[in-house]
């Protein structure tokens, strides 16, 4: 049987369907699951993923809302079991609100948020655009162990609220937790643009603890594909696409090793 | 209300009574020239083709629907709605542009079609000297608009455009196009389906709870824009909610499943113009059916709404739905339980507001008593009002080109890279999601149109372009001819051709006859392109939707260049093929195609050169066409490395766009040499149609026995280079050395 990956709709997630195919791609079987599912039917899978969208229209703050829901406290006791759980962008800040990342204290209390992006201290609003992230501590979590340390990927990411802030007693902790941080096509660490929204310590994604849940604002399930890659980017992944895509050719893309790890993980948890 | 003095005798003839007040409201906004189409519909019939064999669905419901694939047994097919929302979004400009893209959606939604993507043309005023300061904060609201609702929906923004004219100082325009992807087999129509003959039949309204926003919004969008109006203004603007749109679309797509499933036959539309009212009365009448409706039983954001707000307020995120009787709880269930409208927003939900009737009588309940009783037919009467057209000379005759200074030439190259028209839109389209839903291949700014995967697991690609110009103040019909025109290259340089069209129509006051002249030649200029441009011989590419805006206008008494925008989507066999525009490798050479002219009415120089002629760009279809046909082959065969079309700007901004890219990395140089005979400034700026090709030594001789063959006019027009410049020659003799470096930072100057 197939691992079994449960992506869960909140009212007002839109990836759910690309986030799904991206880890059916991989070799997932992955069904969408409404926010107001039973509890059985929540526990019926091997793993979770909090899609990206704007869960109850950002009220308050992006993924407050969302954290409350009865849903959340399935996922928590998932958690607790070890399963594996994935939160991209909204998805991330829901995690973050919820308290499941980072979670050094054990108590699912809220650790880390996700604040207005900012240049210069100032905030700008949406981006949309393609930045690049480096692999941080890939044999922490679930969702690594495929990439090598200092990995450079290229990413999108569409959000208005990505800027993690954290609470003051865990930064010494925080570095063995960031599984992604942002940085230039070369790898070095920068300001707007290669920071795209001021985030503290230049993280782009970060686990918990134990290494089961990680939280990303950037969307891999965007890159998982050679065709989804634009041309224009500093990175060897636009060569290739230009390369195959004279040849007639689709293959996978930087992110897919994200769900292969995901995959590889769940099938050791089972055994 | 701007029902007319004329229209009520005309109404008191058809009742043989005094309307009631609901039943003026429901006039005041079914006879408005927004819904009724009243000025335009006669020119629209005569001139616009709208027929072709791959034509699903033609103009006449809330989308036009076009054939688009086979897959898998398949037939896909690609819905688009195209309209304006010019008035609300100069008044409120966050609202009116974000409900302009919520109204849209819905229009291919309530098709069976689940959105893919959306575009906007954007048209601002100029701010040159402070007096007028509202425009900058009109550009950035609207932008922020469109951002704030297509971005929460989850529909990618695949492209569009911004434009800057002084002449949209009072008058912003705000366009916007939705396109949808449906199974032919899964089109559901707009009216009450012929098994209501048969069965009891009713109306379910759901989405949010009514309220009183956007009432008379229709009306108002059919006048002239009054700034003493402000209040009744501001009230007729619409409220966005794109996260409660994103649930209801969720629960639509349940209900079509169900729906299709259990074989179902259904109506279905959104409220858009005119509510409830609209809405009820146009899905009875297209069926030949009548209505009754209960407004005591449409759930309301509060109580004690009068009838004639609840009746025909354009309160947003709405739609209706005609279904048997026996088969209504099961879509109340959809909504109030399964997606909980009801626990997302304050009475939302769906009820049950009405029943289908056999006689044509349309009439609306209120606390008991009947306030509106009406023959359906009167509501949905064809009303006319007969416009004259005073036509005007045009001058189209070449002029004389001035001789300018090679250093003086030098400048304009750089400084109209900066132009707010020219320079890259990147600090516009940052604010928009491109890549949701995961299918972008060919990304906003990359080519000269985005390219989409719609269809899972199919190679066929879709390709998007929206276009306009500035040219309809010296030469109307040309303004339609080239934004055809425009649009289809843009389609074919992406690798693709063409499948369909869709037109907005943004005019100043149609009752001026001058003004009328020009909506008459911009459509003439739109048939005859698509007349001539298709792929499919003896047809025309389908204009398949559309929507006409009058009254860009305001009292203070500036009216817009006339400005039709044009949709083109386009079909490429195979997304692999698709084609970018910014050239790669050294050593390739660069091929012009279609000729230069000396026309330079509303071109991008002219700013910059005095005593230009006022001839608009001239599009002869001949040439076009050829070129299109002869660039759509080389790229098909995987000859040419990169392309773009030539339209603002001229060759010169072609090339330094094709150096530049999306982002301003360039990767190679280029050196230009052009013939001792041919004038630099026709030759730099000429905005006459034409492609720029780059092509490998390997497949050169390929590609110049496709021209030739095509009869197309072409010329070598340069090479590339590892050099980190553009240099220009004339016939061998060095002219001007720009470097590349300046050029990306005088084209980045927004982006900072």
């Amino acid at each position: 049987m197939k691992n079994r990956l449960g992506v869960i709709q909140f009212p007002g997630s839109n990836c759910e369907y690309e986030t799904a195919r991206a880890a059916d791609y991989s070799g997932f079987e992955t069904e969408i699951i409404r926010w107001n599912c039973d509890e059985k039917k929540f526990r019926s899978f091997d793993g979770y993923i909090l899609p990206g969208g704007f869960s109850f229209q950002d009220r308050v703050r992006a993924g407050v809302i969302s954290a409350k829901l009865a849903v959340m406290e399935y996922l928590e006791q998932a958690v607790e079991e070890g399963m594996p759980v994935l939160g991209i962008c909204n998805g991330c800040q829901i995690l973050a609100e919820t308290g499941l990342i980072t979670d050094t204290g054990g108590k699912h209390e809220i650790e880390v948020s996700l604040a207005h992006n900012t240049k210069d201290n100032k905030p700008f609003g949406f981006l949309c655009d393609w930045v690049y992230v480096k692999v941080k501590n890939p044999a922490k979590s679930a969702f690594t162990r495929y990439f090598e340390e200092e990995d450079v990927l290229p990413v999108p990411v569409n959000h208005a609220e990505g800027k993690f802030v954290l609470a003051s007693d865990i930064k010494e902790e925080v570095s063995d937790l960031t599984a992604f941080t942002y940085c230039s096509a070369t790898g070095e660490k920068g300001v707007f643009p290669v920071n795209p929204n001021g985030t503290v310590m230049d993280i782009a994604g970060i686990c918990n603890k134990k290494g089961n849940v990680l939280g990303i604002m950037p969307h891999p399930e965007r890159a998982v594909l050679l065709k989804q890659i634009p041309y224009w980017i500093q990175s060897e992944w636009a060569e290739l696409k230009y390369d195959e895509f004279r040849k007639g050719v689709d293959v996978h893309g930087p992110w897919q090793k994200l769900f292969l790890s995901l995959h590889d993980y769940i099938s050791e948890m089972k055994s | 209300m701007n029902l007319s003095e004329e229209d009520l005798k005309e109404i008191r003839k058809i009742l043989n009574r005094e309307p009631t007040l609901v039943e003026k409201h429901i006039f005041d906004t079914m006879w408005s020239e927004h819904c009724s189409y009243k000025s335009s519909k006669d020119i629209l019939k005569k001139y616009l083709p709208a027929r072709g064999s791959e034509v699903a669905l033609g103009i006449g419901e809330d989308s036009g629907i076009v054939k688009f694939t086979r897959h898998n047994g398949k037939q896909y097919c690609i819905a688009v709605s195209h309209e304006s929302h010019n008035h609300p979004s100069q008044i409120l400009p966050v609202e009116g542009a974000a409900t302009g893209v919520g109204g849209v959606v819905r229009d291919v939604y309530c098709m069976g079609a689940d959105v893919i993507g959306v575009l906007n043309s954007l048209h601002f005023g100029i701010d040159n000297d402070g007096k007028n300061p509202l425009v900058e904060e009109i550009s950035e609201e609207v932008v922020q608009g469109v951002s704030d609702y297509a971005n929460p929906l989850g529909v990618p923004v695949l492209g569009g455009e911004t434009l800057f004219h002084k002449s949209y100082n009072d008058n912003c325009l705000v366009n916007v196009a939705a396109l949808g992807l449906v199974e032919e087999d899964r089109i559901i129509r707009s009216f009450v389906p012929e098994e209501a003959k048969n069965e009891p039949y009713v109306a379910v309204l759901f989405g949010k709870s009514t309220d009183a926003t956007g009432f008379g919004g229709a009306s108002f969008a059919s006048t002239t824009l009054d700034n003493e109006d402000e209040v009744s203004n501001i009230g007729a603007v619409q409220v966005h909610d794109p996260f409660l749109k994103r649930v209801i679309v969720e629960a639509v797509k349940y209900l079509l499943d169900v729906v299709k499933q259990e074989n179902i036959k259904i109506g279905f539309k959104d409220l858009g113009a005119g509510g409830i009212a609209c809405v009820t009365s146009e899905l009875a009448a297209a069926g030949g059916f009548g209505m009754t409706v209960d407004l005591d039983k449409v759930n309301k954001i509060f109580d004690d709404l009068p009838p004639e707000i609840i009746a025909c307020s354009e309160t947003q995120e709405r739609f209706c739905v005609v279904v048997p009787a026996t088969f209504a709880q099961t879509v109340l269930d959809i909504f109030n339980e399964k997606f909980e409208l009801p626990h997302l927003y304050h009475n939302s939900g769906a009820v049950v507001i009405g029943d289908v009737v056999s006689e044509p009588v349309y009439k609306l309940i209120y606390k008991g008593e009947v306030v509106c009783d009406l023959p359906v037919t009167t509501i949905t009467t064809e009303v006319k009002a007969d416009r004259k057209a005073n036509s005007r000379q045009i001058e189209r005759k070449e002029g004389v080109i001035p001789k300018i200074p090679w250093k003086e030439l030098g400048d304009i190259c750089c400084k109209i890279l900066s132009s707010s028209n020219i320079c890259s839109k990147r600090y516009v389209y940052r604010f928009f999601d491109n890549a949701v839903r995961g299918d972008t291949v060919v990304y906003p700014g990359e080519s000269d149109a985005v390219v989409v995967s719609p269809v899972q697991g199919c190679v066929t690609g879709l390709t998007v372009s929206m276009d306009s110009n500035l040219y309809g103040g010296l030469d109307p019909y040309v303004s339609g001819a080239y934004a055809v025109a425009e649009s289809v290259r843009n389609i074919i340089a992406s690798g693709g051709r063409p499948l369909a069209l869709t037109d907005c129509l943004n005019y100043g006051n149609p009752e001026k006859p001058d003004v009328f002249f020009d909506f008459e030649e911009g459509v003439k200029g739109i048939a005859d392109a698509a007349n001539s441009l298709s792929f499919i011989p003896g047809e025309a590419i389908p204009v398949i939707s559309g929507n006409v805006s009058f009254y860009n206008e305001s009292k203070q008494g500036n009216a817009i260049v006339p400005s039709p925008v044009v949709v083109a989507v386009g079909r490429i066999d195979d997304y692999h093929n698709a084609l970018t525009m910014q050239l790669r490798d050294p050593g390739e050479i660069l091929i012009l195609t279609g000729k230069r002219y000396s026309e330079f009415g509303a071109s991008q120089v002219k700013e910059y050169i005095k005593n230009l002629n006022d001839v608009a760009p001239q599009v002869r279809f001949d040439e076009e066409a050829k070129q299109n046909k002869a660039v759509y082959e080389c790229i098909k065969n995987n000859w040419i490395t990169a392309c773009h079309d030539i339209s603002a700007g001229g060759f010169w901004t072609a090339v330094s766009e094709m150096v530049l890219g999306e982002r301003g990395c360039y990767k190679a140089g280029v050196e230009i040499d052009f013939p001792k005979d041919q004038d630099p400034v026709s030759f730099l700026f000429s905005e006459n149609g034409g492609y720029l090709i780059s092509v490998k030594t390997e497949n050169l001789s390929n590609v110049i026995e496709n021209l030739e063959s095509n009869a197309v006019d072409f010329y070598k027009a340069g090479t590339t280079n590892e050099t980190d410049e553009i240099c220009i020659k004339q016939d061998g003799t060095l002219l001007l050395n720009l470097k590349l470096k300046e050029l990306e930072s005088n084209w980045n100057i927004r982006n900072a």
